[in-house]
Formats: C-alpha cells, sequence, structure tokens
C-alpha cells in the first residue's frame, strides 16, 4: 500500500499568543483529489505555507510523498508543484523566459507539455508577463507548477482575485489538467462548490483546528438531515451527533452525523420517528459543520 | 544557479548601467566646466572625485545589496524561488555573486573615469592619489571596504522584510562607521584604526597609504573580505533555516542604537586610553582681536607674545604665582616672527614707510619688571606684497632671517653687535609655474621658507630645495648640501614644510599623505634622506605651517582642544598625553621641561596662555 501522499502529524502555528493553526493531523490518499475547506482565515493557508515549508511550524511535522517537507525539502520541490494564493512571478520576464527560468531548476522537464499547456491557455510565450491579464496570469503559473510533472500539486485557493467569469475558465482548465493526469492534488478553496466539482477527499477545518477529513463519498453519507416528528422531540437536541436542529412547522428538523446509525436508533428509540432522511451537498455540510463549531466557540 | 545568476544580473542591469550613466554625465561636467565645480570648495579637498566615489559607491553598495532578498519578500517572488528544488542559501550566493561582480563594475568604472583622465587635473585628491597610486591598485584598496558595506547590507536585507529598512538601517550603520573613521582618527592619532574601518579620512591619506603598504593592504583586505564572506554565508543560512523570521521594528531600532552605543563605548574607552596633562600655570593678557597674536617664543621660564604691535613678556618661574613683565609697543606695525634668546626677543616684522612699507628687525630687551629696552631697528629693505619674510633663527650674536623678495629666496645674516645685514645668500628661486597654466595651492609663497638650527648648522625648506647651511663661521655661512625638492603636482609647489630636529634626525613635513620625513644627520653638513613616517595633520583643511614642535624626545602638535604628545616609536608614530587646554590652540612653543600653548578666549577678549611641564 501506498504511504499517504499527505500525513499531517500535529501541525501547529501560533503568531504571538494566537494558535492560527492548532494541533492539525489529517492524511491525504496518494492519488486523490483533496478539497481542503475552510472559512476564511481558518488556517487553510498557512497549512499548506507549512507544507511548503515557507513558514515554521511551531509544532509538529508534514510528510509529502513520504519525505519531511522541511529537512528533505530541495528532494521534495522536484516532486511537488505548488500555486500560492495570488501567485507573484516575475513581471518583467517573458512568458518565454520564465518558464526557461523555472525549467532550470528541475532534473525533469516536460517541455512539450508545457508548451501545449500554453498553446492550450492562448498565452504568447514572447509576451511579457507583467502584459497578462489576470486568468492568463493564474494560468501561467498553474502551467510553470505542472512543468515538471510533478506527483503531487497543491494548489492554495488558486483562482482568488479572479472574476465570475474568468474564475469559471480557470477552474474548468484545472479540473481538466486533474482529471488527466490523475496525480495527488490537494486543492485549498473557501467556494465549497468549486471544491465539490473535483474533490473525492475532503479535509475541513475551522480556526485552525481539523473539523473533518474524509472521502466525499462517506461525507455525504455519514452527513445527513433527518426531519423528526413526536412529543419528545424537544428531549433530542442534546444526542451525540447532532450538529444543528431547526424546526419546520411542528417537525423538528436535524443535521446529524450518523457514520454508524447510531443517533437514527437512539432518536427511534426514544418515540420519535424519522419521518424523511434528506440527503446533503458539500456545501450544506459544510455550513453546519462549521456553524457548529462557530456555536460550540461562542456558546 | 546560472539561471539564477542571469536574474540577478538582468534585475541589477538598472544599476550598473544607471550607475555609469550617472558618473560618466558627471564626469563629462567636470571636465567641462571644471573651475565652477572647484568653486564649490568648502576647503582644500571639497568636492573632488573622492567624495563623488564615496557617495556612488556607498549608495550603490548598499542599493544593491537592500532590495535583493527584502525586495523580493515583499514583492512575494521570494515565495516563487522557495518552492523550487534550490536550496535557501544558493539563492543568496547568486544574488551575493551578481551583487558583487555589479559593484566590482560600478567601483571599476568610477576609479578608471576618476584617476585615469587626464581630464581630472582640477581634481586635486585625484591628482594627489593618481601620483602616488596606480588605478588598478586604488580599486583593489577601495574595493574589499565597499563590498563589505555590501556583504552587510545583504545580510541585513535577509533580515528585514522591506528594502526600505534594510537601506536605513544600513544608512545608519554607515553613518555610525564614518562618524567613528573621523572620531577615531580625531581622538586616537595614529592608532591605524581608521585603515580598518571601511572608509578613509582622506585628509589623514588612508587611501594612499593602505594602497602602499603591503602588509597593511593585504591584513585590511583580507580581514574586511573574511566579513563580507562571513556575512554573505550569515544571510544565506538565516534565509535556508527560516524564510519567514525577520527583524521587527523594535529590534532593529534597538540594534540601530546598540551599534551606535558600541560606537560611542569604543571611542570613549579609546580616547580614555590617552593620559590627560592639565596645565600648571595659566596667564591672560588683554588683546583686542582674535587675530591679534602673530608668534609666541620661550626660552627657559620666559614666555614673549608678539600682538600686532606690541610685545609682551610673561614669566612662570614662579608657578604659583605666573606675571605678566612687560606689555610694550614697538615700533612696527605688524609682527610676523619672534625669537626669544635669555631676556632679548628678536622680532622680524613690517613698517608703514614711503613709498613702499620696509621689513625691520626690532631687538627688545627685558631689563626689568615693565622694563623694556629697544633697540634701533635693522631695515631689510621695502617689503614685495608677493613675497614673503621669515623665519628668525637667532644664535649668538648673529641672526639669520629668511625673505621671499621677487621670486628669490634668502637668507639674510645680521651681526647684532653692529646692527648691519653682514651678508645676504640666495637660496632658492621660485619655479614659473604660470607655464603649465597651473596655479598653486600656495601661490602666495607665505611661510613658504622654514628653518630648523642644529648645532652649527642651519636647515632650509624652501619651495624647491632643502638646504644645509654651516654655520662654522657665522658671519659667512657656506651651503654644504643642497637636495632638490620637488612636488610632482605644481599645485602643491610652495606649501610650507616644517622642518624639527630631534637627536641625529631632521624631520620635515610633507603635505600629503601627510607623513614626516626623516633625514639622518650623522654627517650634519649632509642630511641623508632615512624614513618617512606616516604622521596625522590635525589642522583641518589648512595648509599653512604646522604648529608642531619637537622638545626632548616627544613631539609635540595643536590637536583638538589642547596638544598632542608623541613619540616614534618601532618606526611609527605613538601618541603619548593630551595636554588639555579646554580650547583649540593658536601657538604651541617649548622651552626646557615646558610646553606653553596661547589661545585667544573670546569670551573674555584675551590671549590665554597655559604652561604644561611635561617633564620632570
Amino acid at each position: 500500500m501506498d504511504p499517504p501522499a499527505i500525513a499531517v502529524q500535529g501541525l501547529s502555528k501560533k503568531y504571538d499568543r494566537r494558535m492560527v493553526v492548532d494541533d492539525l493531523r489529517f492524511e491525504v490518499p496518494t492519488g486523490s483529489v483533496c478539497g481542503f475547506l475552510g472559512r476564511n482565515a481558518a488556517g487553510k493557508s498557512t497549512t499548506i505555507r507549512m507544507l511548503m515549508n515557507l513558514l515554521d511550524p511551531t509544532a509538529g511535522k508534514a510528510l509529502l510523498l513520504g519525505l519531511d517537507c522541511r529537512k528533505e525539502h530541495q528532494a521534495l520541490m522536484q516532486r511537488v508543484g505548488y500555486v500560492a494564493e495570488s501567485p507573484v512571478l516575475y513581471d518583467w520576464m517573458k512568458v518565454r523566459e520564465i518558464v526557461r527560468f523555472t525549467a532550470s531548476f528541475y532534473a525533469k522537464w516536460n517541455q512539450s507539455s508545457v508548451h501545449s499547456l500554453l498553446q492550450r491557455f492562448g498565452i504568447d510565450a514572447e509576451q511579457k508577463v507583467k502584459n497578462l491579464s489576470r486568468g492568463t496570469y493564474a494560468q501561467l503559473a498553474l502551467v510553470l507548477a505542472m512543468g515538471h510533472d510533478p506527483q503531487l500539486l497543491i494548489l492554495d485557493e488558486p483562482a482568488t482575485g479572479l472574476d465570475v467569469v474568468v474564475r469559471r475558465d480557470f477552474l474548468e482548465s484545472i479540473i481538466q489538467l486533474i482529471q488527466q493526469e490523475g496525480r495527488t492534488v490537494l486543492f485549498s478553496s473557501h467556494l465549497v462548490h468549486e471544491v465539490e466539482r473535483v474533490a473525492d477527499q475532503i479535509v475541513m477545518i475551522e480556526g485552525g483546528r481539523l473539523l473533518i477529513a474524509m472521502g466525499i463519498d462517506d461525507l455525504k453519507r455519514g452527513i445527513v438531515r433527518l426531519v423528526v416528528r413526536g412529543k419528545s422531540a424537544n428531549t433530542l437536541v442534546g444526542l451525540p451527533g447532532i450538529l444543528r436542529s431547526s424546526t419546520d412547522g411542528g417537525d423538528l428538523v436535524l443535521t446529524v452525523q450518523d457514520r454508524d446509525g447510531r443517533t437514527r436508533k437512539a432518536i427511534q428509540e426514544s418515540g420519535n420517528d424519522v419521518v424523511e432522511v434528506i440527503g446533503l451537498s458539500l456545501e450544506e455540510i459544510f455550513v453546519d459543520l462549521v456553524g457548529s463549531t462557530a456555536c460550540e466557540g461562542t456558546g | 544557479m546560472k539561471a539564477l545568476l542571469w536574474k540577478e544580473m538582468r534585475i541589477l542591469r538598472v544599476w550598473i548601467l544607471a550607475g555609469i550613466a550617472l558618473v560618466g554625465a558627471l564626469r563629462l561636467l567636470w571636465i567641462r566646466w571644471p573651475s565652477e565645480i572647484s568653486s564649490f570648495s568648502f576647503g582644500l579637498f571639497a568636492p573632488s572625485w573622492d567624495g563623488l566615489i564615496f557617495l556612488t559607491a556607498t549608495l550603490a553598495s548598499v542599493g544593491l545589496a537592500a532590495g535583493q532578498v527584502a525586495g523580493e519578500r515583499q514583492a512575494k517572488t521570494l515565495d516563487y524561488l522557495l518552492v523550487r528544488p534550490v536550496a535557501a542559501d544558493t539563492i543568496v550566493w547568486a544574488k551575493f555573486l551578481a551583487g558583487t561582480i555589479a559593484l566590482l563594475l560600478l567601483l571599476g568604472a568610477l576609479v578608471w573615469l576618476g584617476y585615469s583622465d587626464p581630464g581630472s587635473s582640477d581634481d586635486l585628491l585625484a591628482l594627489l592619489v593618481r601620483d602616488r597610486v596606480s588605478s588598478l591598485r586604488v580599486l583593489l584598496t577601495l574595493f574589499p571596504r565597499y563590498w563589505c558595506v555590501y556583504g552587510l547590507a545583504l545580510l541585513l536585507s535577509v533580515l528585514v522584510d522591506r528594502p526600505s529598512k534594510a537601506a536605513v538601517a544600513m544608512a545608519v550603520s554607515v553613518m555610525t562607521l564614518l562618524g567613528m573613521t573621523s572620531w577615531y582618527t580625531d581622538i586616537a592619532p595614529f592608532s591605524g584604526f581608521e585603515s580598518w574601518l571601511p572608509f578613509f579620512d582622506q585628509s589623514t591619506g588612508g587611501l594612499v597609504r593602505v594602497a602602499r603598504n603591503p602588509s597593511l593592504f593585504w591584513t585590511t583586505s583580507l580581514v574586511l573580505y573574511g566579513i563580507v564572506l562571513v556575512a554573505a554565508f550569515g544571510a544565506g543560512t538565516l534565509l535556508k533555516r527560516s524564510p519567514e523570521n525577520y527583524l521587527g521594528n523594535r529590534t532593529l531600532m534597538l540594534g540601530a542604537a546598540g551599534l551606535v552605543g558600541v560606537a560611542i563605548l569604543t571611542g570613549w574607552v579609546s580616547g580614555g586610553r590617552l593620559p590627560s596633562l592639565p596645565p600648571e600655570e595659566a596667564l591672560e593678557i588683554q588683546t583686542g582681536s582674535a587675530g591679534d597674536l602673530t608668534d609666541m617664543a620661550a626660552s627657559g621660564h620666559l614666555v614673549c607674545l608678539g600682538l600686532q604691535d606690541r610685545l609682551v613678556f610673561l614669566d612662570f618661574s614662579d608657578r604659583a604665582k605666573p606675571r605678566t613683565m612687560a606689555d610694550v609697543r614697538i615700533p612696527l606695525w605688524t609682527t610676523s616672527h619672534l625669537a626669544l634668546v635669555g631676556t632679548s626677543a628678536y622680532v622680524l616684522g613690517k613698517k608703514k614707510a614711503l613709498p613702499t612699507d620696509e621689513v625691520q628687525i626690532i631687538i627688545a630687551k627685558l631689563a626689568g619688571p615693565d622694563s623694556v629696552q629697544i633697540m634701533s631697528p635693522i631695515s631689510l629693505g621695502p617689503v614685495d606684497p608677493r613675497g614673503s619674510i621669515g623665519p628668525l633663527v637667532p644664535l649668538g650674536h648673529f641672526l639669520y632671517a629668511g625673505s621671499i623678495n621677487h621670486r628669490q629666496c634668502r637668507v639674510h645674516v645680521l651681526d647684532l653687535s653692529t646692527s648691519r645685514e653682514m651678508v645676504v645668500l640666495p637660496i632658492d628661486t621660485l619655479h614659473t609655474v604660470s607655464k603649465e597654466q597651473v596655479v598653486p595651492l600656495w601661490a602666495d609663497f607665505r611661510e613658504a621658507l622654514t628653518m630648523c638650527l642644529r648645532e652649527s648648522f642651519l636647515y632650509i625648506a624652501s619651495p624647491s630645495a632643502l638646504t644645509t647651511l654651516d654655520l662654522g663661521n657665522p658671519a659667512q655661512p657656506v651651503v654644504t648640501n643642497r637636495i632638490e625638492f620637488r612636488e610632482s603636482i605644481a599645485r602643491l609647489y610652495g606649501l610650507p614644510r616644517t622642518l624639527l630636529s630631534q637627536g641625529d634626525r631632521l624631520y620635515e613635513t610633507s603635505f600629503w599623505p601627510p607623513s614626516l620625513r626623516s633625514y639622518d644627520l650623522s654627517d650634519p653638513s649632509r642630511p641623508v634622506l632615512a624614513a618617512d613616517f606616516a604622521w596625522h595633520r590635525t589642522d583641518g583643511g589648512n595648509v599653512g605651517a604646522v604648529e608642531l614642535v619637537v622638545s626632548g624626545p616627544a613631539f609635540y602638535q595643536s590637536w583638538r582642544n589642547g596638544v598632542l604628545e608623541f613619540h616614534l616609536r618601532h618606526k611609527r608614530f605613538e601618541a603619548l598625553r593630551y595636554l588639555d587646554d579646554g580650547y583649540g590652540v593658536d601657538t604651541v612653543a617649548v622651552s626646557g621641561a615646558h610646553v606653553y600653548t596661547a589661545r585667544y578666549d573670546y569670551g573674555q577678549k584675551s590671549e590665554h596662555v597655559d604652561a604644561f611641564q611635561v617633564r620632570e
């Protein structure tokens, strides 16, 4: 069995007295496309910057492709591609120059792939980087991150700052690339629907802490919405696994994390009926999970 | 590495081209309007190509490095490099190599333009440097110093998050180092401190001194190269260890304060190493204005001051009660030189006369308290407005007075018993320098003639020669030796060269780089040039005669707010004591174990004379 492509082991980052990332632990299986979800300032970029050795962790460590991201950074970077949030390239270079410059760092560089990607995105190699539109700029950053055929591609909110149309085009190009290559991808975003289209794994964090890390199908199976009818429905709110509750007419609507069916069984044993089980979209799960954490935090 | 170097050179190309264009344009301005640029001069050496090199090279050293890491960090392009399979220290070394090439090119262009171009003939310092050191040697001497600044700026660039912070931090460091260079030269003369600091105080001729001294050149260069490499290694290691850690504003402020503190502390310690000697006795003499004092001479415990048309005799024999013995007017409208033998003062000055003022010698003999006997004056002829008179050397019944009259340097031999001029000896004829279309700095040749009496030989430094007179027959001196002297820079022609004798050595001051030339007097009739010792002029831009006297084994020179006592040890000068007068000294005289200083007290509007006992 392959080792996980990403193994985060108790990673923490503290700025002054504020824990930005707190004892984060998760794994991303090799070959998967992992959506790294969290609200703004949840600690996603900080985590990714620690994985890329751009920040020093306060505690913990991370293994990428089985290598320590700090100690074996140089060897690792031969196998990892990274597109930063709002990537910055050398504006004064021509596209041709920045491709050649970037290629010089790698032992293997797939020039034909780069060339075809540039063509696919309609990027003129003789154009100066500073003259590219924002969308093309982001596409060029993606091409440069892919040139060495990385086994692991880490994308940190790669479409940030792009307008809706450009963003859609850009995401389409990412999806095409991911689908073609079948490499491990960590895709960070706060826009859940973007992730849902491509991800088969989900890691969700909030306030620097891990909320959930699992396959997207398991997640969707495990978290459902139940419509409960019964006399003692109000007594159910305190049951374990209930993430959110609301009322709809005389019925109680509960979002539950119930992979093994225990919560549903407990509801029925308390004399209430589950009249409807509703499957949730990733976005609804995200809102309910993050909402429950926010309630815990404030409560 | 090759690609990184290409990228860095592309970024720094702007610096190199802009620097060379700016310097080239200035060079053209200099050649086109030399006199207009020189007219901005504040002293002897400003503005000079040397100053331009300092300014440009310092700015380039700091500017090149400050943005190299901090600039990329601010622009976030550093992240682009750090996520490539390349070690962080390799990134720094590529930057360092590119910065070094850029600095070398820029400095090379500056030195080449400044010191290899004959168009710089109006720039005295460039001429002085070029006359003594090759352009390549200048470059090799300057390069490690600016490279060191560059290396430290690169280290700072890794330690901060914005290039402006690195530049400001480095500017504080450069200013501190500059202050230290100037301050150490001032407070610790002859210590050699300034050779180790990144900059030269050009008034000390440090650049030429280091460039010409192989051991000093190599040791300072190697140490500076070492500092640069350690700084670059440190920069690489810091970035490799942690790309995100940099100093906050508070730490930077503390660092700057610490640097200034260390500079002050080391200066204070260095300054304090020199023992200070307070004056033993002091007297005040009321005078009209600051410029009244023309000369001072001492004999035994008697001190005589020439104050325009006044002579004042001071008695320092009673330590508890020094007193003014006499204060008399003399029949001269201004005195210029004074000699004192026993109680007799010999005064050389000018007397108002028609149609032309006359040069006269007055002999004033102190007969007792408030009693001065003035002999009939001896006339040396009319004053040449373009000439000069002096100095004056008494020996027994004879007096030897120098003069420059109608381009002739002469020594007048006067018999004091008959008050007659016995003979006039021609010593030197001033060159005509106008052929070279160069006006000497010292075009009026004031004090261009200096003399030193040792036993029965009189040594005379004139603009073109060092002449030895045998006074075996004092009435008929004979020239026994003449060493031709020629300043290779025509503009330095005629600058006074003070002469001193100590033991079997004769010392002659050399203007630039400041040094004392030593002549062996084993055969006193034929001085032989023996050595050249680095020395400090402490009179700033004043190129006139230096207040430098000798007493016993020590030399005394006006310095800061008093007098510096120094001696020659192991072939180099070494400061011994600081005779602290409280204010800048105008004149120094020695007699026996005492050094007398005179300075004008602006508050009291009086001349303040202090006596220091320097030996038991």
